[in-house]
């Protein structure tokens, strides 16, 4: 495609152009949401508070819980006066019971009974990870992708007030808000369950209840009647994880989390798993008990690609969680005589990934050339050596396996300018060889 | 020397069903599912557009997230489809925003994407090929304007996409209007000009 083709109208019909198919593909999805929040809408409105918005917005971070999200969403009003229909109440409640939502009538009633009838046990986990109260089976775990140690330090998630509501002034700014979530896990020193066929890392205080050993049953659903009464998961959140979110090539993340049971209260002691999202579908990464409040921190392995994670106890996940790898980008420039090489090396990019070279006109960012990182993820682009100083710009584009970075270079006739080390993780702030506007 | 400034023209008011948007919107507000689902079906394209060119990762998360909040507060929107319009991108802009600022802390340029190439490899379903086939010259539009400086690939987004008039854009982004005007007028010359490699070497900045 070349400049010819491209005039500004031609260029605001394709910009314009309809949906297409994979970009209209949840539609019933979405129009579930609207149905969902106007069943609701009839709902007392809530007192405003920023826990709550926090928690509500976290739903939103992951799209498999699409239909919990929407339910919630749209009825947390209702949710947190227990005025909706039984169904619904139950589907806030189980995930937005960390923040005060109530559960169900019938919820209340069957957890009072469950309370006095003989436990029963957790029903096995879909992943093969099982609770604490469930009789521990021969999982298929794989030992390789145990936790490892991390150097991450955790961050909190991205809690966003509300910043637009439609009598509101759009240009009001909304404020992110932050939430420590200090971590009592010290994943350099995870000590193992001789039972749990996946490597541990059991955080905080010791567990208070024995960890079952008995064998492999084909009737799961017996009672141990060695495990004390355990209240199952109705709830697992991810209360931070990884360094806002990014990680730098080949490094570890930390993912916190919390699992309450159905009156709110933390379940300590209970098996939950960490998952990673691969192309065909949820894997585990590793499996960790819930310290006495309920909290649980797992390091992942090393990333070599941005990925999706989250945790799962119990039957119960918590919404996704959005890992992303920041690539590291190198340039450097080599003159030899008329012909000037801009050379970049990018970490954690890949073989085939797009690399733009743009140069400063007139103000404005124009875009020079465009290559693609080789298989050792470097790109090279030779330029007319310039009659003065010329400042570059190499950006790498964002991908579904890592986000943005972008390099500055400086080149002045006569001089070589050493390599510049990567903008990343902050890419307008790239160091560069001779200093930037 | 400043390049002469030409209006652009309502992007309105060309080739989109304006009465039956509006009537939607109507139907909507009413609670009338038909009428959501064809809202939806217009501006959720150009809200993922807008947000991949952005430079956010998890556009579709944050998609979801505005909506989420649209349908919460629907019935008591008032205003047309304009308002509508400006209404919905502010609160994709906003959450964008909150976003990028808890992942990276002062980070002042908006980071642009290859909005093309990433849904090249994101399509994983049988009919990828044909979508892409399909959607070749938005795509390698979107990746031009992802080119640009990232305020002023904003400016085309919330102009063109989206179909913002220039005073809601210039609310949006805190410029005057005609900040707005002579932006997206130089950026669209400059995409229309610099498509493809160049092969004169840099000048001075």
């Amino acid at each position: 495609m070349n400049g010819d083709e491209h005039d500004e109208a031609s260029l605001e019909r394709a910009l314009r152009a309809p949906g297409t198919p994979s970009e209209l593909s949840e539609e019933e999805r979405y129009v579930a949401m609207f149905r969902a929040a106007r069943a609701t809408d009839a709902a007392p409105t809530p007192a405003p508070g920023g826990a709550r918005r926090a928690a509500i917005r976290r739903l939103g971070a992951g799209s498999t819980l699409a239909v919990v999200f929407a339910v919630a969403s749209a009825g947390v009003a209702a949710a947190y006066s227990s005025s909706l229909p039984d169904p619904v109440q139950r589907a806030f409640h189980s995930v937005l019971a960390p923040i005060g939502v109530p559960p169900s009538d019938s919820q209340r009633q069957a957890t009072a009974q469950e309370a006095r009838t003989t436990p029963e046990p957790t029903p096995p986990d879909a992943s093969a990870a099982p609770s604490p109260a469930s009789p521990t089976t021969s999982a298929s775990a794989d030992p390789s992708t145990g936790p490892s140690p991390s150097s991450s330090e955790s961050a909190s998630p991205t809690t966003a007030a509300d910043s637009a509501s439609p009598s509101a002034d759009p240009s009001g700014s909304a404020t992110p808000t932050d939430s420590a979530s200090p971590s009592a896990t010290d994943p350099a020193s995870p000590t193992t369950d001789p039972t749990d066929p996946v490597p541990t890392s059991p955080t905080g205080a010791p567990t208070t209840s024995p960890s079952p050993t008995t064998t492999p049953t084909a009737q799961p659903s017996q009672p141990t009647p060695t495990v004390p009464p355990v209240a199952p998961p109705a709830s697992v959140s991810i209360v931070s994880a990884g360094a806002g979110q990014r990680v730098a090539p080949g490094g570890t993340a930390v993912v916190a989390g919390q699992v309450r049971a159905a009156d709110g209260t933390p379940v300590a002691s209970v098996s939950v798993v960490l998952q990673a999202r691969g192309s065909s579908g949820w894997h585990r990464i590793s499996v960790a008990r819930t310290a006495a409040d309920g909290s649980v921190s797992m390091a992942t392995g090393p990333l070599q690609q941005s990925t999706s994670v989250r945790l799962r106890a119990g039957g119960v996940a918590s919404p996704a969680w959005r890992l992303v790898l920041q690539p590291t980008l190198v340039a450097s420039a080599q003159t030899q005589g008329a012909v000037t090489s801009l050379s970049v090396s990018a970490t954690g990019g890949r073989a085939g990934d797009s690399v733009v070279l743009l140069v400063r006109r007139d103000g404005l960012l124009v875009q020079q050339a465009r290559g693609v990182l080789d298989a050792a993820g470097t790109a090279r682009f030779d330029v007319p050596t310039p009659a003065r100083l010329t400042r570059y710009v190499v950006r790498l584009p964002a991908t579904p396996t890592h986000a943005f970075a972008q390099t500055r270079l400086a080149v002045t006739p006569g001089t070589t300018p050493s390599p510049s080390p990567s903008a990343s993780p902050s890419p307008s702030g790239s160091a560069s060889a001779s200093p930037s506007p | 020397m400043r390049a002469p400034v030409v209006e652009l023209d309502d992007f309105r008011d060309h080739d989109e069903p304006m009465t039956e948007l509006e009537l939607a919107l109507v139907a909507a507000r009413a609670g009338d599912e038909a009428g959501f689902a064809t809202l939806w079906r217009d501006l959720h394209p150009r809200l993922l557009r807008y947000l991949r060119v952005r430079g956010d990762e998890g556009a579709e998360d944050l998609a979801a997230e505005t909506w989420m909040h649209v349908v919460k507060g629907l019935a008591a929107f008032e205003g047309g489809l304009a308002d509508f319009r400006a209404w919905l991108f502010t609160i994709a802009r906003h959450r964008a925003i909150d976003q990028g600022r808890a992942r990276s802390r002062g980070l002042s340029v908006v980071p642009v994407a290859d909005p093309a190439e990433a849904a090249a490899r994101e399509t994983t379903a049988p009919s990828a090929e044909d979508d892409a086939a399909e959607n070749q010259a938005t795509a390698a539009a979107l990746r031009l304007v992802a080119t640009l400086p990232p305020a002023q690939a904003e400016m085309v987004m919330l102009r063109v996409v989206a179909g913002l008039d220039v005073a809601h854009v210039a609310s949006l982004l805190d410029k005057r209007p005609g900040a707005v005007r002579v932006g997206v007028h130089r950026a669209l010359k400059t995409l229309s000009r610099t498509a493809g490699p160049r092969p004169e070497g840099g000048e001075e900045s």
